[in-house]
This record gives structure tokens, C-alpha cells and sequence, in this order.
């Protein structure tokens, strides 16, 4: 990497702090995300009874109330355990195939 | 088209000589220019115009075929060539820039290809001229790296080159690609598995995993636009409706994501998502209807585009900071803002949020599976959807761009890199929104398909949305594993370790034979002749690989290494390079008897 502008550099430690560096707005990143995720799942309801909506489904499941959402949620909770267990099976050193 | 009766390939692989002779300035300008006016020229081939053939030793040959299929393709590489090309504007490394811009014409001419001769011969070139974007890096791991990504596709094209022998014979001296069946000859299977390993199927995803994130920052995005599209470009000619291809498919889809959940460095866990991708067009291919086909097709298209632009990102981040695994990155945002904008919207598009170009074309293999009755197959793609969504579309910005702050400052990303990512993430965003304008209608088949109704956009976004809540629930609770340094075993330890072992095994036996046969003949002539055997040649073969350790670019020193590994080898008896030769040959004649003993 020949390019004289590339200086990676640790931070200077008076740099001044940007807004997501304060926990309270993380904190307030979170509680707006869980309210969107909220109003999200409530969109269901247009389809309920076909109040709104007709909702366009392939399989019978799909009318479950809420069914992507609880989909979405319990799909990436197995994948992230199983895949943690994974690691018992599958971790070795960084340098395991040098050596 | 402005250049008559040339072919469209070799004004890219032609261009690609020139870039190796012109100084750096003009080279740099002729860079750019060379792949925009390949583009401007191949606006004039039109679908279904008249195709380009010639007769040679009595077989029709067809250099340039003109179906839909060939002119999407030809379109998508011509894209992928102009953006690669801005984006290694900077590297002054002659190989890199010749054999880059080599390799995207290689994969034009597989797109135009209306043969299984002329395939062959573009394919070969697609895997020669590849390689050096992972030589390149000249790191102590890329060059075995390279060997090995090199012993899979001279693998393809062998069984390219005995499929095409076979179909020549079993098709009375017709050489045109066309639909085959598995089980009717010799030829549908040779060439299905060249196709197949070319597309990182299941146990033969290793080379990708391997070698993608050993290449240099800019190789990764000439590696990830070409080589497996080709493979998926061919395979929507000849194996379509092939049930095979949906169970193939649906493992592609799922396996990788686990990986790519505990991966630490992120170009591989963009190598992981890459074959999930893959995964869904494979599925699309098996199932064949006109819709799962479009589908297929569109979301290779679609992932070009989205997975080069976050190949990119990453490649700005690794040539800004020299780092790659999550472990050590984090806070770069605050450095590098605007290359976070092109990476969250290749997320974006990746894990098909509405809007962006995943959302369009994904779905179209899903609704195919669901109409095709594959309740199993569409579970398992949903599962997918929302794992690609997890560890491309938020592990990858946060780790990298948020987390926790890392402490590292740089630069933001080199001009020619930033307008290389606009592009892309211009046609990302385009394509989602207006897909009617120009990925739609480039598409095989005539079939209505909707993405934008109600139903659809309120349920994907609800999928996502979820995900993305049970990422931030795991991480709240501390129960998503950290990033940590680390390898994660996958199939290539029986060839990475297993071989190791064997090479030790054979040692011991080998040498064991020869302390054997020393002590029975004991006499100094045999000796004399042995050793002058033994090192005889190994001296040809440093001789021989001299110039190519060169072009790999190891320094004076890094020969000198080569050399006396290549003297430890011979004294095991054991040449890697020697020895896929000698299988190549055993394959050979094992087919050649196959056929003449049938």
C-alpha cells in the first residue's frame, strides 16, 4: 500500500466527542428503533379479516397473525446459538493452517 | 455497434495489453476509457439479432450468441468492468491492472459464448487471468492461497473441456450450448459439476472462502462481479428445471450463514453471503419456471452490483487501515463517512429492504418456490432472507463503521474508490425502485411480476425489522458471540490439514523406502545416480518456475524461499502443481475408458 495518505493513527485523545459517543443517545438510538419495530408489527393488522387489505399468501401459515415477525425474530435467535455452538466445534487459532 | 466484426471480449482483453505498455498517466486515463467505450460499443448488440458464427475444422462455432440471457450478461460484465476499473484507478501494480481488465473480458466472452468450444477456451482464460488479483496481494498466505483457488478451476476446466468432448461426440458434432438433461450421456454431468464448482456449490465452496479474502482490496471486487456469475450465466442455458439444482440451492442458502455469524474477518463473511446469494439463484435455475428463471437471473444482476459495493467498502477500509477483522475495526464512521453510506446502502440492498434492488429480484425465486409447492425450500429461504440480513446487512457496517470505537483514524477513501461505490449504489437504488426502467425488461421471459404490493412490502419489513430486533436484544443481553481472531474449520481441512498429514505419512513412507532401497543396494553408483536424479530435477523445475515466482512477485528473498521449499518438496517427492497435473492426466484417461468401454 504505496499511498502516502494512508496513516492509520490512534485517536487524539481531546478529539472532540460526536453525538453517538454520549450512552444516553445509543440509549435513545435503541428506544427508537424498539417503538419503529413496534409500530412495524402493528401493520398486521390491516390484514386481519381482510379489513384492510387482502393480504396475497401462498401457504395457509402466512395468514398466522404476526407470522414474519415472529419468523424474522426466532429464525436469527437459532441461527446466532446455533452458530455460537458452532464455534466449540469449529474455532482454532488464527494461525492454525501455518503452522 | 461501432467496432464491426470484433468481437466484444477482445476489445477488453486487447485494451488489457495496452494498459501494460502506456506510462501511468495514460494508462490510468485509458483505463477508464477502455471498458466505457467496450460498454458504449455493446449497447449496439441488440437480443436477438443475428449471432456471430464461423465454421472451423467442420463444427459451428459461435463466438458471439445474441439470446437474452448472453446480452444480460454481456450488459452486467460490461457494468462490473467499468466499475472495477475506477475503483483500481490507483494501483500502479501493472499485473493487476492488465490481467483485471483480462479477466472481465474472459467473463464476456463466457457470457456471449454460444458454444461449448469457445466456452471452453474463455473459461480457461476467466480462471488464468483471475488468479493474479490474489498473487498480488503478495502476502505470506496469498500465494498458497492462490495455488489452491488455481487447482479448483483448472479443475472446471478440465471437466469443461471432457463434457465438451463428449457433447461433440454425443451430439453428432453439435457444439451450441443448449437445455440438457442429467443421466442422457457423459456430458451433462462433466459439464454440470464444471459449472458446479465454478458456482461454490456445497464442498466445493472452499476456494472462494479462501482466496476472496487473501486478494488485494481492489481484487475482491474484480473476483466477486465475474467468476461465479459466469458459472450461473451458463447454467440458466443448459441445466434449467433441473430438481438437483433447488436441493443444491437451498444448502447454499443456509449453510454459509452460520459461518458468516461467527466469522471475524468481513471480507469472508461477505465470501459466506456471496454463496447464500448464489444459493438462491441455483434455486431459481432448479425450479425453471419463467418466473423463477427471471428471478434468478435478476438477482444475479442485482448482486453484482450490491455485493461489489460492499466488497468496495470493505476494500476502502482494508487500503485505508490495513485491517479487516471485526475484532480490530469499529468507530471508522467518524473517518471514512461516506464509504458508510455506500456500505449501509449494499446492506441495504443485499438483505432486500423495499426500495433497494434485493427487494425486487429475491422475491421473485420465493414466490416461484411458493407457487412451485416447495413448502420446505421456501422455509428455508425465508430462514436465509433474515440471516443475510443479519450478518451482511448489520454485521457488516457495525462491526466495521460503529461498535465500539476503536480508536483508528485515517482518511476517508481515495475519489476514484468513491465514485466507483456512487455508481454502484446508484444502480443498487435504481434498480429497487423503478425496476420496471431497465432490469426487468432485459429479463428472458415474459411474465408479469409485481414486487411493490402491499402484502409483500409490510411482511418484509416486518421480517427485517425483527431480525434486526434480535440482534439488538442478543447484544443487549451480551449473548451474541464476540468477534474473536480466530479460523473456523470448514471442508478445506482435508486438503489444507489432511494433506498435511499425508505429506508427513508419505514422508515416513517414502523416505523410509528410500533409506530401504539404499541399504539393499548399498552401492555408490546407485546412490550417485539417485541424487543426481533427485535434484537433478528439482534444479529444471526452479529453473522452470523462476519467471513465475517473478509474476507472483516475490522479491529476491522470497525466491530464494520458494526455492529451497521447492528442494524440501522434491526431496518428499511431493509437487503439488505436479501433482494436479498427474490427476488431470488419470481423469483424463479414466473418462477416455469410461467412454471407449461403455
Amino acid at each position: 500500500m504505496s499511498d502516502p495518505d494512508n496513516q492509520p493513527h490512534q485517536a487524539d485523545p481531546n478529539e472532540p466527542k460526536r453525538w453517538l459517543d454520549y450512552p444516553e443517545n445509543v440509549k435513545r438510538v435503541i428506544r427508537w428503533f424498539f417503538i419503529s419495530a413496534g409500530i412495524v408489527a402493528l401493520l398486521d393488522v390491516v390484514f386481519w379479516k381482510h379489513l384492510f387489505v387482502h393480504k396475497h399468501t401462498l401457504f395457509g401459515f402466512e395468514n398466522f397473525p404476526f407470522f414474519y415477525c415472529f419468523y424474522g425474530l426466532g429464525a436469527c435467535v437459532i441461527l446466532v446459538i446455533l452458530a455460537k455452538g458452532l464455534r466449540k466445534f469449529l474455532m482454532r487459532d488464527e494461525d492454525y493452517y501455518d503452522r | 455497434m461501432i467496432v464491426e466484426s470484433f468481437h466484444p471480449a477482445f476489445i477488453l482483453i486487447f485494451g488489457a495489453l495496452l494498459l501494460a505498455v502506456l506510462p501511468n498517466r495514460l494508462r490510468q486515463i485509458a483505463q477508464v476509457v477502455i471498458p466505457v467505450f467496450a460498454l458504449a460499443n455493446f449497447v449496439g448488440l441488440k437480443a436477438g439479432s443475428e449471432p456471430w458464427m464461423t465454421e472451423y475444422l467442420g463444427i459451428d462455432l459461435t463466438f458471439v450468441a445474441t439470446g437474452k440471457i448472453n446480452i444480460l450478461f454481456g450488459w452486467l460484465f460490461h457494468i462490473a468492468a467499468v466499475i472495477a476499473a475506477v475503483y483500481a484507478l490507483h494501483v500502479k501494480d501493472r499485473v493487476q491492472t492488465v490481467s483485471g481488465l483480462m479477466y472481465a473480458g474472459a467473463a464476456v466472452g463466457v457470457a456471449l459464448a454460444g458454444d461449448f468450444l469457445t466456452l471452453f477456451l474463455f473459461w480457461e482464460l476467466l480462471a488464468i487471468t483471475s488468479v493474479f488479483q490474489i498473487w498480488a496481494r503478495k502476502s505470506k498466505t496469498s500465494g498458497a492461497s492462490g495455488i489452491r483457488y488455481l487447482i479448483m478451476h483448472i479443475l472446471s476446466g478440465l471437466l469443461m473441456m471432457a463434457g465438451a468432448a463428449f457433447y461433440y461426440v454425443e451430439n453428432d458434432g453439435n457444439m451450441a450450448i443448449a437445455q440438457m438433461e442429467l443421466g442422457k450421456g457423459m456430458a451433462p454431468w462433466l459439464i454440470f459439476f464444471a459449472l458446479g464448482i465454478k458456482s461454490a456449490w456445497p464442498f466445493f465452496h472452499t476456494w472462494l472462502i479462501d482466496s476472496y479474502p487473501e486478494s488485494t482490496p481492489t481484487g475482491a471486487v474484480f473476483l466477486s462481479a465475474f467468476t461465479t456469475k459466469a458459472a450461473v450465466c451458463v447454467l440458466a442455458q443448459t441445466f434449467v428445471g433441473t430438481e438437483a439444482l433447488i436441493w443444491i440451492g437451498t444448502g447454499m442458502a443456509m449453510f454459509p450463514i452460520f459461518y458468516a455469524v461467527i466469522e471475524n474477518d468481513l471480507r469472508r463473511v461477505l465470501g459466506y453471503s456471496m454463496i447464500n446469494q448464489i444459493g438462491f439463484m441455483m434455486v431459481g435455475i432448479g425450479i425453471g419456471t419463467d418466473l423463477a428463471v427471471n428471478g434468478a437471473l435478476a438477482h444475479a444482476f442485482n448482486d453484482v452490483l450490491f455485493k461489489g459495493l460492499l466488497f468496495m467498502s470493505m476494500g476502502a477500509v482494508l487500503y485505508r487501515t490495513g485491517k479487516m477483522n471485526g475484532s480490530e475495526l469499529g468507530g471508522l464512521y467518524k473517518s471514512m463517512p461516506i464509504t458508510t453510506i455506500f456500505c449501509i446502502i449494499g446492506a441495504a440492498s443485499i438483505s432486500a429492504f423495499p426500495l433497494f434492488s434485493g427487494f425486487v429480484s429475491k422475491s421473485m425465486v420465493m414466490s416461484a418456490a411458493g407457487e412451485g409447492g416447495f413448502v420446505f425450500v421456501w422455509l428455508c429461504l425465508l430462514f436465509a432472507a433474515a440471516g443475510v440480513f443479519h450478518h451482511a446487512g448489520i454485521k457488516i457496517p457495525f462491526f466495521a463503521f460503529f461498535a465500539h470505537d476503536s480508536g483508528i483514524r485515517c482518511k476517508e477513501a481515495p475519489l476514484n474508490m468513491l465514485i466507483a461505490m456512487g455508481i454502484a449504489a446508484f444502480f443498487c437504488i435504481f434498480n429497487g425502485s423503478m425496476p420496471d426502467t431497465m432490469l426487468y425488461p432485459m429479463l428472458p421471459h415474459d411474465v408479469p411480476y409485481e414486487p411493490y404490493d402491499a402484502t409483500h412490502v409490510i411482511t418484509q419489513t416486518q421480517l427485517l425489522f425483527f431480525s434486526a430486533l434480535a440482534f439488538v436484544v442478543l447484544m443487549l443481553l451480551k449473548i451474541y458471540p464476540p468477534e474473536l481472531k480466530s479460523t473456523n474449520l470448514d471442508v478445506d481441512w482435508f486438503y489444507r490439514k489432511g494433506g498435511k498429514l499425508f505429506y508427513r505419512g508419505a514422508d515416513k513412507a517414502f523416505n523410509g523406502i528410500n533409506t530401504a532401497s539404499a541399504n539393499f543396494f548399498l552401492g555408490k553408483v546407485v546412490k550417485n545416480v539417485v541424487n543426481f536424479f533427485e535434484s537433478g530435477a528439482s534444479r529444471l523445475a526452479v529453473w522452470a518456475l523462476t519467471p513465475v515466482w517473478a509474476l507472483q512477485g516475490f522479491d529476491a528473498k522470497g525466491r530464494e524461499e520458494q526455492r529451497q521449499s521447492l528442494f524440501k518438496q522434491a526431496k518428499r517427492g511431493a509437487f503439488p502443481i505436479g501433482m494436479t497435473a498427474f490427476f488431470a492426466v488419470v481423469l483424463l484417461a479414466l473418462l477416455s475408458m469410461i467412454y471407449f468401454f461403455r
